[in-house]
């Protein structure tokens, strides 16, 4: 009984994205067009791979809201390189270690001088939105590198090279998550700081970690972004591209008090909200409503996991969560 | 810290000039700022220039006064700035539809208070954290600008709407009034009403403010539809001053907003936060980013600016956490040498600790060695608990040694810690499965991967040895409260711990499990390792222990052999204490019954309690730790539900958490966590001692501040609080005056039943008297006192009559008179039926 009831809840996201694809379904056939649906797929590769970095944080009981612009960062930061004539291996390099440091930054503020993770999120996103724009001087960059392109749009058997990655990002991320020490212990950190700490794990330790892989996933996105979209402005990513990620790991399952969460619910609910958008684009929903549909989608997610948490019975965790 | 001054005026002043601190640094900062931004541009220092800076403050300012009750009362708001957004193009259709000014206001206004509701509805009524909640309603409002309005912006022609963003009034903007009259407003309301004094009792201590009566709830709610309304009405400014409703509107808001009220001194862990501060933060802000674009730095600066300037100050205030990671001890401080005789696991030498003054451990010494199961008895409150965290390295001592001797490090295979403690609160992580949280820590893995098949195994076989048929891949949450502490046994068997020490295990157990748990100590014992074993019930120590080390008021009173030592002995030698203690007793005239109860069963630890209390007597409540003393008051106060019987106050029926019906009968609970349940800490004392009062005494929820010093006054002097400063934070009084505190805030609206859990626990004992000649007072004057304390002698000294309470249930009654042993048989007494039924309960 108690097994079942676990599983459920691993299936929900699961049975969300059927239960999503059944309606477009009836809705509109075009949705489900096999053209339309590989462009459902390619559209959702960095929102996953970013949701996939937002998760781990939000697993230790944190955010990071400074996600979105840290994308916008790294794809500026290689752009300008790229344009700039540098080879693509220093470009990369230097946009993984840009995103790195803020992630860095971010461990810092938040273990060891205990701000509050949405504070410092906060801030620091402010910051990378100034320094973002110090650094496009120019603007608008338009990327052209045969190897970007190929990850981008390329094809292998018929098959994109960007699904190809977002498969081995998956597979990395879920044998990360389920399978390593690391995993284990951020689940334990965001379920139960002071138990885990008694387990002689030093929790700082796992904060800063986290911080540190997230951003790695964060520059991945901004890699997947510009691979497929060459032209890149300082409104590539951010505020959208991040909420867009939280709204798929709310959908996904992973509980915003910490320490629940799968990988594979994080990937069903990215599909969701790419399946979504794409939807309600089909459908001729005018652009300017999107936004909304998707934040009362976020809503009524947020009110879903507040009705599996009452109905599994597990107590909501204390108000001295809030900020963490 | 407010400076000692004599004389009251000097006193007075720096009792302002300390609470202005923070306000006068923000004065100096924008002077200092305005100067430097003078000197490089002598223009900038115009009276347009600043009227206008201060119009463009305005706007931020009226949305962080709103802000600021958010996060005074623990919360935060980030939909402020799609609030802004959606209001405006909300109030411009209103507008383009109705052509009437007045009524797109109110629009404005409403809609902002009905996304305020939304906000309400998902943090206060649901519980969502209400940073992830407002972040959804940012979404849904920014979302609902650009759908509304086509992502177009609507001009705004009507000259009334465009006033308040345009028009000034003696050549000072509009706006800028606006904001100053909202600041006066907020001020207002904070200070002189009791809903808005409520905010910063939400927010200091949520627990404490339930407690006292307050609607969290509701005072939570307020704060959210307030926020929301400050968004609609800064959103007519903005739409005056660029003549139009943008959908875009408010992008960064919530950003500057929450800048000023962290700049202007409120505080992100709540409870702490002006409305002035805020408008001269909001100020600060404006002025320094009006600054940096004057002088031409372009935008990108400006943000980051204002991103470290948050950082600064969320930094600077130290009102977070961070000061604590120094203070925590790692579990290495105890010095892990390794000499000393063969057989000797743990020696123990002069062992001090003391809090605050007190001594809650002096001068214990023994060993324990390999290979025996040796008891740790006591009185709750002799320092059994200290002592294990010294042990255990969670305390740092004050003096003495601990020492782990030598054993052959062979007869154990991992070289893992010294000692391994199953804690009465427990230490295992809800949300990971059994296999894993048994690993925790000490996980097996190869080439970099978790090693689940042998961690399921491990797994198995510690649950099949402690007697658990679950399936270890199910999350630890799912179990039940046995379940759990069997499995914390089950940890201590997989660690390599030479000693364990066991705090109360069997509290939570079954029958069943119970004698699962001996033959597994046993086995322990067998192993060479030492089991330090923490229990109230002389079978068990009987059956398992070989000796029994006794302590009483934190001294080692006694190390003996069982056999040679019968239980009254032992009782004895756990509250036999010198006569020291004199308790003042006075005779009062018995009146009617005022409390009632028959049959009482909670689904907690109470299983079939009734007794009754009249006025001018003090009935205390003996027990031992877990009997339910505690939850027998909380109920009484509304504060727990109960299953069933009856509770009466003054003869009329009170139904299950009735708090409110409670309180209207004059019920008073001082809770046994005083910090926890009683003060808000960083509230001063005044404003503690008025936390109950002020609804009560306050007109149309007007408070009188008059009333509230006089009131405040007269208690510091009838209970004699030291230091007599009312402006001090409560949270810095020691805990006699804390705990006097307290009951002050129910002495101000006169109780006729006052229920006291605790009362005298940590506190010194000078305090302890006067508050036990407080307690005689009080019921002199005719209340009705039931009176909960674990310290024997203080129960019997104090008290008319004692009723034992013993597995939840009421075992007897006492007149006054009566011997501790007596009381303490009573209390030790497990009949085997009350015992079977209190597994029952527990399963």
């Amino acid at each position: 009984m108690n097994r079942l009831r676990a599983l459920s809840a691993n299936i929900a996201p699961i049975s969300l994205l059927v239960l999503v694809f059944i309606g477009c379904a009836l809705i509109d056939g075009r949705i489900l067009a096999p053209a339309n649906l590989m462009i459902i797929l390619t559209q959702s590769v960095p929102i996953l791979i970013l949701a996939l970095g937002a998760f781990i944080v939000l697993l230790t009981g944190g955010i990071d809201l400074s996600a979105g612009v840290s994308v916008t960062l790294g794809s500026i930061v290689i752009a300008s390189m790229l344009t700039t004539g540098a080879n693509l291996f220093p470009a990369l390099a230097a946009g993984l270690v840009c995103v790195v440091v803020i992630g860095i930054a971010n461990g810092t503020l938040v273990t060891l001088f205990r701000v509050p993770a949405f504070i410092t999120t906060l801030a620091t996103m402010s910051c990378i939105q100034g320094i973002s724009l110090l650094l496009a001087t120019r603007g608008v960059y338009v990327i052209n590198e045969p190897a970007l392109k190929w990850l981008g749009t390329g094809r292998v058997e018929g098959i994109p090279v960007s699904i190809l990655v977002a498969i081995i990002v998956i597979c990395a991320a879920y044998v990360l998550m389920h399978h390593t020490r690391v995993g284990l212990r951020t689940y334990a950190t965001g379920s139960d700081p002071t138990a885990t700490a008694l387990a002689n794990i030093s929790t700082s330790r796992v904060l800063m970690l986290a911080y540190v892989i997230a951003a790695c996933f964060t520059f991945l996105a901004a890699v997947m972004l510009i691979a497929r979209t060459p032209i890149v402005t300082p409104n590539l990513g951010g505020q959208s591209l991040l909420l867009d990620a939280i709204a798929a790991c709310v959908l996904g399952g992973v509980s915003i008090f910490g320490g629940r969460g799968t990988v594979l619910g994080v990937v069903a609910g990215s599909l969701i909200v790419s399946l979504f958008a794409n939807a309600l684009r089909v459908i001729g929903v005018d652009p300017s409503s999107i936004d909304l549909m998707k934040g009362a989608l976020v809503i009524s997610a947020l009110v879903c996991d507040v009705g599996i948490a009452r109905l599994r019975g597990g107590v909501l965790k204390e108000e001295s969560h809030d900020y963490r | 810290m407010t400076p000692i001054v004599s004389g009251q005026p000097g006193r007075l002043r720096a009792a302002i000039l300390e609470e202005m601190r923070d306000e006068l640094l923000l004065v100096m900062l924008i002077a200092v700022a305005v100067a430097c931004f003078s000197f490089a541009r002598p223009t900038f220092f115009s009276v347009s220039n600043l009227l206008s800076i201060g119009q463009q403050s305005s706007i931020v300012a009226i949305v962080a006064l709103g802000m600021t009750g958010v996060i005074v009362a623990r919360g935060i708001d980030i939909s402020v700035g799609g609030t802004m957004a959606a209001t405006g193009i909300i109030a411009a259709i209103v507008l383009q539809a109705t052509g009437s000014g007045v009524l797109a206001i109110l629009a404005a206004i409403g809609s902002g208070a009905a996304f305020g509701g939304l906000n309400a509805l998902l943090v206060a009524g649901l519980g969502i954290s209400p940073f992830i909640a407002t972040l959804g309603t940012m979404a849904l409002t920014k979302g609902a600008a650009l759908s509304l309005s086509g992502a177009a912006s609507i001009p705004v022609s009507d000259p009334f709407m465009l006033w308040l963003g345009q028009g000034s009034l003696a050549g000072v903007p509009a706006g800028f009034l606006l904001a100053v009259a909202l600041c006066g407003v907020w001020l207002c309301f904070l200070r002189y009403t009791s809903h808005g004094r409520s905010f910063f009792a939400v927010g200091g201590n949520p627990v404490a403010a339930r407690a006292s009566l307050i609607s969290v709830v509701g005072i939570r709610s307020l704060t959210y539809v307030l926020a929301g309304m400050s968004a609609g009405t800064a959103t007519v400014i903005a739409i005056g001053r660029l003549g139009s409703a943008q959908p875009l509107a408010g992008n960064g808001l919530e950003f500057a907003a929450i800048t000023a009220a962290v700049v202007g001194g409120a505080s992100l862990s709540g409870g702490k936060g002006s409305p002035f501060g805020t408008l001269l933060g909001a100020i600060a802000v404006g002025t320094i980013t009006a600054g940096l674009a004057f002088l031409q730095f372009s935008q990108q600066i400006v943000y980051m600016v204002s991103g470290g300037l948050i950082l600064v100050a969320v930094l600077l205030r130290g009102d977070l956490s961070w000061s604590a990671l120094v203070r925590t001890a790692s579990p290495g401080a105890v010095s892990l040498t390794s000499r000393g005789d063969e057989t000797c696991l743990l020696d123990v030498a002069g062992l001090t600790k003391q809090f605050s003054g007190i001594k809650v451990l002096n001068d214990v010494s023994f060993r324990l060695r390999g290979g025996e199961v040796v008891a740790l008895l006591g009185e709750n409150g002799a320092g059994k608990s200290t002592l294990v965290k010294c042990i255990s390295g969670v305390y740092v001592p004050d003096g003495g040694r601990v020492q782990f001797g030598a054993l052959p490090k062979e007869a154990f295979a991992e070289d893992g810690a010294d000692i391994a403690v199953i804690h009465q609160h427990f230490s295992l992580v809800p949300d990971l499965t059994i296999a894993e949280s048994l690993s925790l820590g000490n996980e097996p893995q190869s080439f970099g991967l978790l090693k689940r098949s042998s961690m399921r195994s491990k797994a198995k076989a510690a649950l099949s040895e402690v007697g658990l048929t679950r399936d270890v891949d199910v999350p630890v949450r799912l179990l039940t409260v046995g379940e759990r502490q069997m499995l914390e046994v089950a940890k201590a068997l997989l660690s390599s711990a030479r000693l364990i020490v066991m705090d109360e295990p069997t509290s939570a157990l079954s029958n069943r499990e119970r004698d699962r748990l001996y033959t597994i100590v046993r086995k322990l014992a067998g192993e060479g390792r030492c089991v330090l074993y923490i229990s109230h019930k002389m079978e068990e120590v009987r059956e398992l222990a070989g000796r029994a080390i006794v302590l009483r008021d934190g001294r080692m009173v006694g190390d003996v052999p069982m056999q040679e030592a019968d239980d009254r002995a032992l009782v004895h030698m756990m509250v036999g204490r010198s006569l020291e203690n004199v308790f003042p007793w006075v005779e009062a005239p018995l009146g009617p019954v005022a409390i009632e109860v028959k049959g009482l069963r909670t689904s907690g630890l109470v299983a079939d309690v009734s007794f009754s209390v009249r006025r001018g007597e003090v009935v205390g409540l003996a027990g031992l730790m877990g009997s339910g003393r505690t939850d027998i008051l909380r109920c009484i106060a509304g504060l727990d539900p109960y299953a069933s019987g009856e509770i009466r106050l003054h003869g009329d029926r009170m139904s299950t958490g009735a708090q409110g019906f409670a309180s209207s009968k004059g019920v008073a609970f001082v809770p046994e966590d005083r910090r926890l349940e009683g003060l808000v800490g960083g509230m001063n004392v005044r404003d503690n001692l008025a936390l109950v009062w002020m609804r009560r005494g306050s007109k149309f929820g007007l408070v009188s501040l008059a009333t509230l010093r006089r009131n405040a006054a007269a208690l510091i002097r009838q209970l004699d609080i030291r230091p007599p400063d009312p402006g001090k934070p409560a949270g810095t009084l020691s805990g006699g005056n804390q705990q006097k505190v307290v009951i002050g805030k129910w002495l101000a609206v006169n109780p006729s039943i006052i229920l006291l859990d605790e009362p005298t626990s940590g506190v010194d004992v000078g305090a302890k008297s006067e508050i036990h000649s407080v307690i005689g007072k009080l019921k002199s004057e005719g209340a009705a006192i039931l009176l909960v304390s674990s310290e024997l002698p203080e129960l019997l000294g104090v008290s008319d009559r004692v009723v034992v309470v013993s597995g939840g249930r009421s075992v007897g009654e006492m007149p006054r008179g009566t011997s501790e042993e007596a009381v303490m048989e009573l209390a030790f007494s497990t009949t085997p039926k009350s015992s079977s039924n209190r597994s029952e309960v527990c399963r």
